[in-house]
């Protein structure tokens, strides 16, 4: 006998693997870290011509840090463009009333759905970052050690973790709606006030509340910048994005820190076991935001009655 | 006797207040080819989808192979081959894989579903275009895909929608083959339709639906005569001669409540009030014309269905 949840997740990816979708957003991944190691290639260049050392990561996590808001930008539309059509696709195709003939619970069809594409997401930007790994050592002659693949691996369980909250956000409206193109329209939506909308309105809130910043050399900035920051962080905590880039910069400018510890930043965590502990509410607001939602489409894909 | 299906009371109101079923009550004996005849939206669709639990009846309870329905839906569909209506297949891929696909959710390993896929694609006759993509697929082509997926395991119980619709006549010749051996072993199958003409032959049950009411059902032999005291005796007499002056005798009988004559003047219809063979014959021949046939209406579910829907 074999179990009707790996049997779909196996088709998902193989239909995954299959499309352009997945290679368009994987190249679009691929392009983006071949133009930061592009550019720190040029950087490194001039620095050593001018005699000056002010890289204080190493360059893939420097790659990484500088990534981290375009990742929090391709990886939930990886996670969409994976689940928008998971359901409402499989009923405009009229493959769901064969799927649902057999003798599979609604959940396990499901399941299958999000194992599917959680290998997917892992395939593609596991992938994207093994490029990354080799642009890096080849031209910007970067290694590897215990401590930094441990890093990247977590940044990687991270940018699988935003993607697949996304891509449940996604299922949701796949669950709900018939038509692809609504569930898309609401996915897209859902996206942009997440990246966008959020943040503007918080920043828009932030000159409401306190005003314009003041001149940088003042001392008042340095407070204004504090406060700007919580009430920032307050705001898009409604977000995964924020989550995101808070635990993911945050486990490699630790990094940064430990490298560094001569130079005076001493007060941020250090070691991978620090930073999981600092960042564990991030953590867990990520977890949710995958397992809200995919909670929400079992409820509805499992009710719903006529197919 | 045994019944693979047993409902009770189902009734079924979709949102909107629309009444899908209104009190169905089926039997389904083990072992025969029972048609479900309806006409589009009868609720016929509906009555099979809470067969195999994707519809939750609104009342009413309903069993099938002896399993509630609410609670072992399950092992129903495990224990059931479904050809839905409206169904859809996977078109970017092969009829084959689409097969070997749908048989692992069977529970087969790949290469028994690879197996089973091959098998059922040649009992369709699709083996020429299996490695062509569903895609390329006239609509023949599918609904004999959507067959051989109903064929991929071996079942107790058969449950097809409009089966027929859209296949070629060879493929419906195939079709009826296959349900003829399906019984011949045992199998019970369900063809739910609106086209009786072309698998009315096949079924020696059924239930003729109209809007969510069972209006009649049983053996042929027993909705026939149900029909026959229901409007009275029909016969249908094909003869050559003097049809006029034959129907003219006919009217002059207290037993003969209606005459008419149809297909240009070859066929006298006649309504009775009793069974009433031999006394007719007796009339041709006083009348002088030549009987080619004479039939006891209704003789097919054709003619049952349309005397019940009037």
């Amino acid at each position: 006998m074999t179990n009707p949840v790996l049997v779909i997740a196996e088709k998902e990816f193989g239909d995954a693997v299959r499309s352009k979708r997945l290679w368009g957003m994987t190249l679009v991944l691929v392009a983006l870290f071949a133009l930061m190691v592009f550019s720190l290639s040029i950087q490194a260049t001039l620095q050593s011509d001018t005699s000056q050392q002010i890289v204080i990561l190493d360059p893939l996590s420097k790659i990484l840090v500088s990534l981290s808001s375009a990742i929090s930008f391709v990886a939930p539309l990886l996670g969409l463009s994976l689940g928008y059509d998971a359901i409402s696709g499989e009923r405009e195709k009229g493959t769901m009333k064969l799927l649902l003939v057999r003798p599979v619970f609604r959940d396990q069809l499901i399941n299958g759905k999000v194992l599917g594409a959680l290998v997917t997401i892992s395939f593609s930007l596991g992938l994207s970052g093994l490029i990354l790994i080799g642009f890096s050592s080849a031209f910007l002659g970067a290694t590897l050690d215990l401590d930094i693949v441990l890093r990247l691996i977590i940044y990687l369980l991270l940018s699988i973790l935003l993607s697949m909250s996304y891509y449940s956000i996604s299922l949701v409206f796949s669950a709900k709606f018939e038509k692809s193109s609504r569930s898309l329209l609401l996915s897209i939506a859902v996206w942009a006030l997440f990246t966008f909308v959020i943040p503007l309105i918080a920043f828009l809130f932030v000159l409401s509340v306190l005003g314009p910043p003041p001149p940088p050399q003042s001392g008042e900035f340095e407070e204004w910048l504090v406060k700007s920051s919580e009430i920032q962080s307050f705001i898009v905590f409604a977000t995964p994005n924020h989550h995101f880039s808070r635990v993911a910069d945050s486990i490699l400018l630790a990094r940064a820190a430990m490298e560094s510890q001569g130079l005076g930043i001493s007060e941020i965590p250090e070691t991978i076991a620090e930073v999981v502990t600092y960042n564990w509410a991030s953590i867990i607001m990520l977890i949710l935001f995958f397992a809200v939602p995919c909670l929400i489409s079992y409820a509805i894909f499992v009710s719903a009655e006529k197919e | 006797m045994e019944y693979v299906v047993e409902t009770e009371n189902l009734v079924k109101i979709y949102s909107g207040n629309v009444k899908a079923l209104d009190g169905v009550s089926l039997r389904v004996p083990k072992g025969v080819v029972f048609g479900l005849f309806g006409h589009n939206g009868a609720g016929k669709t509906t009555l099979l989808s809470i067969l195999v639990g994707l519809v939750k009846p609104t009342s009413g309870s309903a069993k099938v192979l002896g399993l509630d329905v609410l609670k072992g839906s399950v092992e129903i569909r495990r224990r059931t081959s479904v050809m839905p209506e409206g169904y859809g297949f996977y078109e970017d891929m092969s009829g084959f894989a689409n097969l070997v696909f749908l048989a692992r959710l069977e529970g087969f390993d790949k290469e028994e579903a690879r197996e089973r896929a091959r098998e059922a694609i040649k009992l369709v006759g699709l083996e020429d275009v299996a490695e062509n993509k569903v895609g390329s697929y006239s609509r023949g082509m599918k609904q004999r895909l959507c067959l051989a997926q109903a064929f991929l395991k071996d079942s107790d119980l058969y449950l097809l929608d409009e089966p027929t619709a859209g296949l070629d006549p060879e493929g419906a010749s195939m079709f009826k083959e296959l349900i003829t051996s399906l019984v011949k072993q045992g199998k019970t199958v369900i063809i739910s339709t609106h086209l009786l003409q072309e698998v009315g032959g096949i079924c020696s049950h059924a239930a003729i639906i109209r809007r969510g009411k069972i209006l009649s059902q049983g053996e042929f032999g027993e909705i026939a005569e149900r029909v026959r005291r229901m409007k009275g005796c029909m016969y249908e007499v094909s003869a050559e001669g003097a049809l006029d002056k034959f129907a003219e005798l006919l009217e002059k009988e207290d037993w003969v409540s209606e005459t008419t004559v149809i297909w240009q003047k070859r066929i006298v219809k006649v309504v009775t009030t009793r069974e009433a063979g031999g006394d007719i014959m007796e009339l041709a021949e006083k009348a002088g014309v030549k009987v080619l046939y004479i039939k006891l209406l209704p003789s097919s579910w054709s003619e049952i269905f349309q005397a019940l829907h009037g």
